[in-house]
């Protein structure tokens, strides 16, 4: 039998996983489910996103909180820059062409991070303000920072269902994801859309690995490392769904933590076993055809 | 100068040459009634109207200006509004969504939602319902009262009336009839034709993707061998 604190332990480190998983996940499903692209090189967005903290702390006033802004919105515009020059010649090619592009950029980027700042790794601080432990009940804390990227994976999917329901801006993003030609049929600007939302997506995995650094070294292979595990997440949520995205993130990062008690190598085991579970019982994940 | 002009348009999907030097004159204010068989090429000249054919060759005006160049939504947003044969609700949105989204993208000065709840009256009740859950009829007019709440000035209707029950076909023409009679210019491709010849003014027969006749509705009606030629039917002259 396990101890019941020790459970509890590995469950909210569980969670705590599936908060950065989430934050990943996220934009892969956002630009998967609106532009119909499966995005391998948002790994490296969301390393690049860590690495621009890692140069604001270093080199640039205002520490970690800055490098956090500035991460979001300099992988934001890295995104444009990718959809604009270049995905958006092959939205009409086959789905190949459309992975082999974005595959180009995992390794364009990998190594161009390389060059310039080398295979080592980096840790980050957590910044001062959240330097403490949150006492939960007796005997059971979790570290402040944790708490915080836990929060935020709950502040981020709050906003974005928030901005699908209720806002004209994503009743246009609905719309558009459901049928392309009919949204420029009443006049819409898919292509300008399409812009806008490969941004968001980039920024948000700009955002992630910004918070991923106090938690996890950094290096240039970070983004390899995440992004396997982040289609894990997208695949048995269901692909292009945000509700999917959030349980299948937290569902893994659980059953990642409370599986190590029980069998060493769970975390590389588990999310695998989900995966082959959900593709046999049923193949369109958990919310797959459930928008938002 | 007409509103919209067509000369010598080919289309085409991929290698497939699907639209043969295809002529058509509409001026403004006119309804227009597009026949012929299924597959003759109605909707594929609606595609090269509104830009959604992958390629189109000849010369396209609409106003007196070439549109055979513009994207889907540039054309969109001179005015010319598709109501598609597949009606193409959105299917995830509710009914006020699908015409709040239509009306929020409209170029110019768009229609009052709640008027198009008066025309449909159908639509009133079921504003929360979402797009999937409408029956055929509900969302055909769904999907024209989304295109009009646009308040286009070329309105495409492409096979209005298939799929539906005559009793619901009967209200669609009261409300079309109504819809006709305002500011705007129809083109109505039909495969039901008394539907068609009861709201048009001119036709155009299309075989094959070529012009097969046009002419008033008059001398159609008095000739019963192009309808059963060009569209195996034959229909009794008022």
């Amino acid at each position: 039998m396990v101890d019941p604190g020790l459970l509890i332990d590995q469950l909210i480190t569980g969670i705590s996983i599936g908060s950065t998983l989430f934050l990943i996940a996220v934009g892969l499903s956002l630009i998967f489910g609106v532009l119909e692209v499966l995005n391998f090189a948002h790994g490296a967005l969301y390393m690049v996103g860590a690495y621009v903290v890692i140069v604001t702390i270093n080199d640039f006033p205002g520490g970690f909180w800055v490098g956090v802004l500035l991460a979001t919105l300099v992988v934001g515009l890295i995104g444009v820059v990718i959809e604009m020059g270049f995905l958006r010649r092959v939205y009409d090619r086959e789905d190949l062409d459309q992975l082999l592009l974005t595959f180009a950029f995992v390794l364009i980027i990998t190594d161009s991070v390389r060059n310039i700042f080398g295979s080592g790794s980096n840790v980050v601080d957590p910044p001062a303000l959240l330097r403490f432990d949150l006492t939960l009940a007796e005997g059971i804390s979790i570290p402040g920072y944790r708490a915080f990227v836990i929060v935020m994976s709950l502040v981020v999917m709050g906003a974005i269902l928030l901005t699908l329901r209720v806002t004209n801006f994503g009743r246009i993003v609905r719309a558009t994801s459901s049928d392309r030609e009919m949204a420029g049929l009443l006049g819409i600007n898919v292509p300008r859309l399409y812009t806008i939302v490969f941004f968001i997506g980039a920024a948000l995995a700009g955002l992630g690995g910004a918070l991923v650094t106090p938690l996890q070294s950094v290096t240039p292979e970070l983004g390899n490392q995440v992004i396997i595990n982040a289609f894990v997440v997208v695949v048995i949520g269901g692909l292009g769904s945000f509700t999917g995205a959030f349980v299948g993130a937290y569902l893994i990062g659980i059953m990642i933590a409370v599986g190590s008690l029980f069998t060493a190598g769970a975390g590389q085991l588990f999310p695998f076993v989900a995966l082959i579970a959900v593709l046999l019982l049923r193949p369109e994940g958990l919310f797959g055809g459930v928008e938002a | 100068m007409s509103l919209l002009e067509f000369e010598n348009v080919n289309g085409f999907y991929g290698n497939s040459h699907v639209l043969f030097d295809l002529d058509m004159t509409v001026e403004q204010n006119e309804v227009v009634a597009l026949l012929g068989r299924n597959g003759a090429g109605k909707t594929t000249t609606f595609r090269a109207i509104t830009g959604t054919i992958p390629r189109r060759e000849g010369r396209i005006e609409y106003r007196g200006e070439s549109i055979a160049r513009k994207s889907v939504e540039a054309i969109s947003n001179s005015g010319i509004k598709l109501v598609p044969e597949e009606r193409r609700i959105f299917p995830t949105l509710t009914v006020q969504e699908n015409l709040v989204v239509a009306r929020d993208a409209a170029s110019g000065t768009p229609r009052d939602i709640e008027e198009m709840y008066e025309i449909f009256s159908v639509l009133d009740d079921l504003r929360e319902n979402r797009g999937q859950n409408l029956s055929g009829g509900e969302q055909q007019m769904l999907s024209i009262a989304r295109a009009l709440v646009q308040n286009p000035d070329l309105l495409l209707l492409d096979e209005p009336t298939e799929g539906l029950a005559p009793v619901i076909v009967e209200d669609l023409t009261e409300i079309l009839e109504d819809i006709v009679s305002r500011d705007v210019t129809v083109i109505i491709a039909e495969q039901n034709v008394e539907f068609a010849l009861s709201l048009s003014e001119r036709a155009y027969i299309i075989e094959s993707g070529e012009n097969a006749w046009d002419g008033t509705i008059e001398e159609l009606r008095d000739r019963e061998d192009l309808l059963e030629q060009y569209l195996s039917v034959g229909v009794a002259s008022d």
